[in-house]
């Protein structure tokens, strides 16, 4: 999802791109068409770097071996996949993964389903999936009480455009029921949503992520241990309905930095997450 | 204004001032082939202009140290507060000043009936919800520092052999050698079960963080913060949190402390010992 942010830079970006191709018939045929078709090159690559820079930037660094040195004793390695830490020659690697419980948000907003018994049910899944783990990891949870009016407002917005689409829908009569289907189940996550807010529950957001770090005499021993344990996360823990994805690139020194600076407002911290989260 | 606002237009102006001459420079002057390589420099800066929203830090490094090994910092990335209860990094011209608590919870899901389980799951969601402001809750697995309790074992051996000894030498009673010899046998076994395998420790924590224009003023913002977080933690599941002060609070963020340096040194060798075998 893009923020108010970044439909600004996207906006201001697209204007030498569009301006290039306006003008592009000033330089005559074949010139003109080499000119639009850069343009529309640089076009893709603004939207590529706009929805998929966490795959697209990290690529790129590894690809002409770039590493970055944060502070002192701390460092991304080349694979821009963990953050390295050197302590009297041993190495520490620590790797994040994103912790992303969609199906319990999904399935606690819709009513025919069962809330209650997945909520009994967690304490003890989370124990079961952690006896098989003889590893350190962290399991964060950063939370941020958003302001229930906006919230509502946004709901209300986007239950009206979900509406405006399937009213649409309904009076083309092209679309199959499974299309209407899944704009009715939208609909009913938005109002259960709203519901809530109205019942006087307070609307947060929360980014939720896993931590782990491995030790080794060498950069390459650490890594190596850290990509094994990632993995064994990812298997132990694919019982609590989690999407479990790494974290590479900016969001890694972002999430390293959190453990000394918190972001301090709502704001702050959802300007983060607009990509991984 | 921010440094990446700052680098944005100035990219996006460069963008412009090649477009505007590729488009308005007369053929005669310029020819087209020139005028492409003009659109192709207008589209770069364009693209540095859009990577400069997430990337602005790490493109100013990169253009000063023109290096693989970028080096955003050599400082350390915190510092403990003079009170030793907050650790304060710099963020621009602001302090951040972020602390530690922890929340002791000795319940096991396991040892739950049905609507325990759903009482304490009920809790937690609660509790992500009880600050208006960003607030971290953490769940940490790490290997326990052994390392002191292996140390005071050891010197209860070596005390005890020692009274053997003295006993032996004055002839003392034969029963009450034997038992002083049965104890040193006693701690043997448990320092060799105790090093035998690691034990982990399962703690929970939050954090919470305040920004100020001095260090002051950060560290008693997150104070007041600290207070609402932990009367509120407190209210909700029950128990009262204690804030990390000093070396606890380090404990927390540092990796190294997660696997402690015995374990570190008996994991190595095994592996080498794995190897070599």
């Amino acid at each position: 999802m893009t923020d108010e942010e970044g439909i600004v830079y996207l906006v201001f970006s697209m204007m030498p791109v569009l301006i290039a191709v306006v003008a592009s018939g000033s330089l005559g045929d074949v010139y003109s068409a080499i000119a639009i078709i850069i343009a529309l090159g640089a076009a893709v690559l603004l939207a590529l770097l706009n929805w998929v820079d966490y795959l697209v930037v990290p690529a790129f660094l590894r690809t002409i071996g770039v590493r970055f040195r944060l502070a002192k004793d701390y460092g991304i390695n080349r694979q821009q996949d963990a953050i390295i830490k050197n302590v009297n020659g041993l190495y520490y690697a620590v790797g994040f993964l994103t912790a992303n419980v969609f199906a319990y948000v999904f399935k606690a907003e819709m009513i025919d389903e069962d809330i209650e018994q997945k909520i009994a049910d967690a304490p003890e899944t989370w124990e079961r999936s952690l006896m098989g783990i003889d590893f350190p990891f962290k399991f964060h949870v950063l939370s941020a009480n958003r302001d229930v009016q906006k919230a509502r407002d946004y709901l209300e917005g986007r239950r009206s455009y979900v509406e405006f689409q399937m009213n649409r829908m309904i009076q083309d009569q092209k679309s199959s029921d499974t299309e209407l289907g899944e704009m009715r189940r939208k609909l009913s996550v938005l109002q259960a949503q709203m519901d809530r807010i109205s019942e006087g529950e307070k609307p947060i957001s929360t980014v939720m992520y896993i931590e782990t770090v491995a030790v080794g005499v060498t950069e390459k021993a650490a890594t190596d241990s850290l990509n094994g344990q990632i993995e064994r996360l990812q298997v132990a823990l694919s019982s609590l309905d989690l999407q479990l994805s790494r974290v590479v690139g900016r969001e890694l020194n972002t999430l390293f930095e959190f453990n000394f600076m918190l972001p301090d407002t709502y704001a702050a911290a959802s300007s983060q997450f607009d990509m991984q989260g | 204004m921010e440094t990446k606002v700052i680098m944005f237009l100035g990219l996006l102006l460069l963008s412009f001032i090649s477009l505007v001459a590729a488009i308005t420079a007369s053929s005669a002057i310029v020819p087209s082939p020139i005028k492409i390589l003009l659109i192709i420099i207008a589209m770069a800066f364009d693209l540095l202009a859009f990577a400069s929203r997430y990337y602005s830090q790490y493109m100013v490094a990169f253009l000063k140290q023109h290096s693989k090994s970028i080096v955003l910092s050599e400082e350390n990335a915190y510092k403990l507060s003079e009170t030793g209860e907050a650790v304060i990094a710099r963020k621009g011209e602001n302090y951040v000043a972020t602390m530690y608590m922890s929340v002791p919870l000795y319940v096991s899901g396991s040892e739950m009936s049905p609507e325990e389980r759903l009482d304490f799951g009920k809790q937690i969601g609660r509790l992500v919800s009880i600050n208006k402001d960003p607030v971290r809750y953490t769940t940490q697995m790490r290997i326990m520092n052994k390392d002191f309790y292996i140390e005071s074992i050891r010197d209860m051996v070596t005390s005890t052999e020692n009274e053997v000894v003295k006993l032996q030498e004055s002839n003392g009673p034969r029963a009450e050698i034997e038992r002083l010899k049965g104890r040193i046998e006693m701690w043997n076994n448990i320092l060799n079960s105790v090093g035998a395998s690691q034990s982990l420790e399962l703690i929970s924590y939050a954090a919470v963080s305040a920004s100020g224009g001095t260090e002051l003023e950060a560290v008693t913002t997150a104070q007041q913060k600290a207070r609402d977080l932990m009367s509120g933690i407190s209210a909700t599941l029950g128990v009262m949190p204690l804030l990390a002060v000093g070396n606890e609070l380090i404990a927390l963020i540092e990796p190294e402390h997660s696997i402690p340096f015995t374990t570190v040194t008996e994991q190595i060798t095994k592996k080498i010992e794995e190897e070599v075998i």
